[in-house]
């Protein structure tokens, strides 16, 4: 007994090697595509390769020291070829991502490749939205800087990922951060809450034009203010961009500018949030030539609701980066138990009203017309909006539980689109301003009214039943639309779902079709296989208010995802 | 406050060297005349184009913008290749034109085309992954001014005959090394033809249906990548190409073109090009 309590001990006083940790993820999506003379007669969409499959994998590295701690990553990704839908410009193979992290000193060196947003990214975010198929990550070096509890400074520089390559202009940006609470000692137990910051970045790219004189360096700069008390939260940031003739404004040399204020409030069972957005010329990117989602170098925040049901998602908003004014108000409550709204069991009233319009835009003289390329372009007031309107959505959604095992929401949708403007399956869209202003038809509004009703049933432990019946009606675009999906799910491990979207009111009785979809998943530990079969129908896939056109297929597809 | 020192010295440096004002937005004067001591490149635009797309017509606007400043500095190609959707015909609504060759699919195909208008400069910038060779046309003419100031590897002569009697198109092609070259050199000799009067989608969703179609490309007298000329060289070395072609009476010819280009077959860069009208032969 002594001798094995003693080599317990020995056992426990030996420092375990300190090697580090390996952690990672794996995805792949592959589709087999299948000839449909219905779903796409001219075989226009069908890919040469019948078969298409992406997928990558990431392996971090972390390792803590006394003196501080380390990180090192890659990024292996393959595209053979890209799945439809997706920029096909990813078709390929390589490490895209690789970087070296250190924290020490007070000090956050990372060379290689980094993401990086000062504030809400008016003037500088870099960012990757897989499902997108946007990265514009930086490869160059960040420094992020602590010399005091409460101020922050970031530095980059560097060149921006497009595909399997490096955009032409060199990146450099600052961002300083000072937080009170945090900074003085008098404001760390107060209930007001107050940051603010100032960023500032710019891109040089070589200029050979032999029209223009082009500016090879192009700065960018923003200040931010941020407020709370209690329940309540204030932001704002002010952003000015010096001229930057590029593909996306059309080579006119105007200044940019653009605002964004959000005010968030909650309290016992009410929540409001609101925000206001007005952008004017503040397309940002470190090649001027770029175009779709290459090369960003900033973001510009939507000021819509991102829906998840898949026929009001038919109709979502893209930003328009060239100017918009933008409004959004959110407010969600609460129903007690025992209320009339609420029930015997509660619930919650979601309301939301969104709206995107032209900004107002002058001629600089009277031989100037809007958007001349090689002048100022077009003279606008902040705040000034204009006469067209891209888009607006009031929904409202009502959840309660009816009962121990039956929750269930419904929620309308009440949408004006611009398809002239933001595209459609009848539109391609993309027009500009001046040319809906000389003719408001071609504006060419969808209104559409839509309702989905979910349902969740929980039929016994471990097994529950979800279901969505959806239907959307308009007299444009590709008419009247309705859907009925089935969700089965046996907790932890298996889910099966089939549903159908119907578009029964397409005015081209060709194209009143059936999409039939059929899905089932399987997870283990932290390994999921996912496999679906059937019909998708075209549509336009947006986060965060940028967006690609996905084709219709139908197709058998393979998803799996693990992490380590 | 030492602490704050070294970050508020690199804002300052930052915020004043990260902002170009221009107050004269478009170049003004006479371009100087090109170097004529020596042999400067010319840029081949390939432009993949098509009557269906409704952004194409400002691709070759700019073409024709980049030839006014730059005459002669340029040899242009519209290729109508790519997705069905802007490039094959749809007579239903009133696009009845067949444009698209097998020579264009290839190269479509080879260089990835999936967007348009799409085009190379002088296939600047291949790479077997992604799409970095595909130039947006608001960058053509900075990389035509770029090209325009390099001197040639080679230079490109025509010499030959077109007989309208028979449509006999006969000539020889004399590709000249300026310099020691270890390049795997192709040659391609490609006919085009201006002044097609064809529908067109127009920018506002409109459709033009008298647009004029220049540089349609219609064949390739080599195969749409040519032909090996040379495997290396010395300086001076000079490689002649001969060949003869009945042009198909479908196309007009003294409204054609004979289009010749060298390029690297390693790189796919092209490092000459010339072009020459029949009526001119």
């Amino acid at each position: 007994m002594m001798a094995a309590a003693s080599s317990l001990k020995l056992q426990a006083q030996t420092p375990e090697p300190n090697y580090g940790s390996l952690h990672g993820n794996f995805q792949f999506d592959g589709y087999l595509y299948f000839k449909d003379d219905e779903l796409d007669p001219d075989g226009s969409d069908y890919p040469d390769e019948q078969f298409l499959g992406q997928g990558f994998a990431n392996l971090i590295y972390q390792r803590t020291q006394s003196w501080g701690e380390i990180t090192a990553g890659l990024r292996y990704e393959n595209y053979q070829n890209p799945i439809l839908g997706y920029p096909p410009g990813f078709v390929g193979e390589g490490i895209t991502y690789r970087f070296l992290q250190w924290k020490r000193d007070r000090l956050d060196i990372t060379v290689g490749n980094f993401y990086e947003q000062f504030g809400s990214g008016l003037v500088h975010r870099t960012y990757e939205e897989r499902l997108l198929g946007l990265d514009n990550a930086m490869d160059g070096i960040r420094l992020k800087y602590t010399p005091i509890d409460g101020l922050y400074f970031k530095g980059i520089l560097g060149r921006q990922r497009v595909y399997f390559t490096k955009g032409p202009g060199v990146v450099r940006g600052i961002d300083a951060e000072v937080n009170l609470n945090e900074l003085l000692d008098s404001w760390a137990e107060k209930k007001n809450r107050l940051n603010f910051g100032l960023s500032f970045t710019s891109k040089y790219q070589e200029a050979n034009d032999p029209f223009y004189n082009l500016p090879e360096n192009v700065g960018a700069g923003a200040a931010r203010l941020g407020y709370g008390f209690k329940g309540l939260s204030l932001n704002t940031e002010w952003a000015m961009k010096i001229n930057d003739p590029s593909a996306d404004n059309g080579y006119i040399f105007k200044p940019g500018g653009g605002s964004i204020t959000t005010v968030n409030y909650t309290a016992k069972g009410f929540g409001f949030s609101g925000a206001y957005k007005f952008i004017d010329n503040m397309s940002f990117r470190s090649d001027r030539n770029a175009g779709q989602f290459e090369l960003f170098m900033n973001y510009l925040p939507p000021t819509t609701k991102f829906h998840t049901y898949a026929l009001p998602s038919l109709y979502p908003y893209a930003t328009q980066i060239n100017g918009e004014s933008g409004l959004q108000l959110e407010f969600s409550f609460q129903l007690p138990k025992e209320s009339w709204l609420g029930g015997k069991r509660g619930g919650s009233l979601g309301l939301n009203y969104s709206d995107a319009h032209s900004i107002a835009k002058e001629p600089v003289d009277a031989e100037t017309s809007i958007g001349q390329s090689g002048t100022d372009g077009y003279q606008t007031q902040w705040f000034k909006q204009g006469d067209i309107r891209y888009f607006q959505d009031i929904n409202v959604s009502y959840a309660r539980s009816l009962s121990k095992n039956f929750k269930a929401t419904i929620t309308y949708f009440n949408i004006e689109y611009n398809q002239g403007i933001l595209g459609s399956a009848t539109n391609s869209g993309g027009l500009n301003d001046t040319v809906i202003l000389n003719d408001p038809s071609r504006a060419d509004m969808a209104y559409i009214n839509a309702v989905v009703f979910e349902g969740l049933w929980k039929i016994k432990p471990k097994h529950s039943l979800r279901f969505e019946v959806q239907g959307l009606f308009t007299e444009q675009d590709r008419g009247d639309i309705a859907m009925l999906l089935l969700e089965y799910s046996i907790a932890p491990n298996w889910f099966f779902a089939i549903q159908d979207i119907w578009n029964y009111g397409n005015a081209d009785e060709s194209r009143r079709l059936h999409y039939p979809l059929l899905s089932a998943g399987y997870n283990t530990g932290t390994t999921r296989f996912q496999l679906n079969m059937g019909r998708q129908q075209q549509g336009i896939f947006c986060v965060g208010g940028i967006c690609r056109v996905v084709p219709a297929s139908t197709s058998m597809g393979l998803t799996i995802t693990s992490t380590f | 406050m030492k602490n704050l020192f070294a970050p508020s010295l690199i804002v300052l440096l930052l915020a004043t060297i990260g902002c170009d004002y221009i107050d004269q937005p478009l170049k003004t004067g006479v371009l100087p005349p090109p170097d004529t001591t020596q042999v400067l490149r010319k840029a081949l635009i390939e432009d993949f184009t098509g009557h269906r797309c409704k952004n194409c017509p400002k691709a070759s606007k700019e073409i024709a913008r980049i030839d006014s400043l730059l005459p002669g500095r340029s040899i242009a190609v519209a290729i109508h290749a790519g997705s069905d959707a802007f490039t094959a015909p749809d007579p239903t609504n009133g696009y009845p034109t067949e444009f698209r060759t097998p020579e264009g699919n290839l190269l479509q195909q080879f260089f990835r085309v999936s967007f348009q208008p799409a085009g190379m400069v002088s296939r600047l910038d291949y790479t077997a992954s992604g799409v970095a060779q595909l130039k947006y046309y608001t960058s053509w003419p900075s990389l035509v001014s770029q090209i325009n100031q390099e001197v040639a590897e080679l230079k490109i002569e025509i010499n030959g005959d077109y007989e309208p009697s028979n449509r006999l198109l006969s000539a020889t092609v004399q590709s000249t090394l300026l310099s020691q070259s270890n390049r795997d050199l192709y040659l391609c000799l490609w006919l085009c033809e201006s002044g097609i009067v064809a529908p067109q989608l127009q920018p506002d969703d409109t459709r033009d249906p008298d647009y004029v179609h220049n540089n349609v490309f219609r064949t390739s007298l080599n195969s749409a990548f040519g032909q090996q000329i040379a495997s290396g060289g010395a300086t001076g070395e000079q490689i002649n190409t001969s060949f003869s072609y009945f042009v198909p009476s479908a196309y007009t010819a003294e409204n054609c073109k004979l289009v010749v280009f060298v390029y690297d077959n390693a790189t796919q860069e092209v490092l000459q090009a010339e072009e020459v009208s029949l009526d001119s032969l």
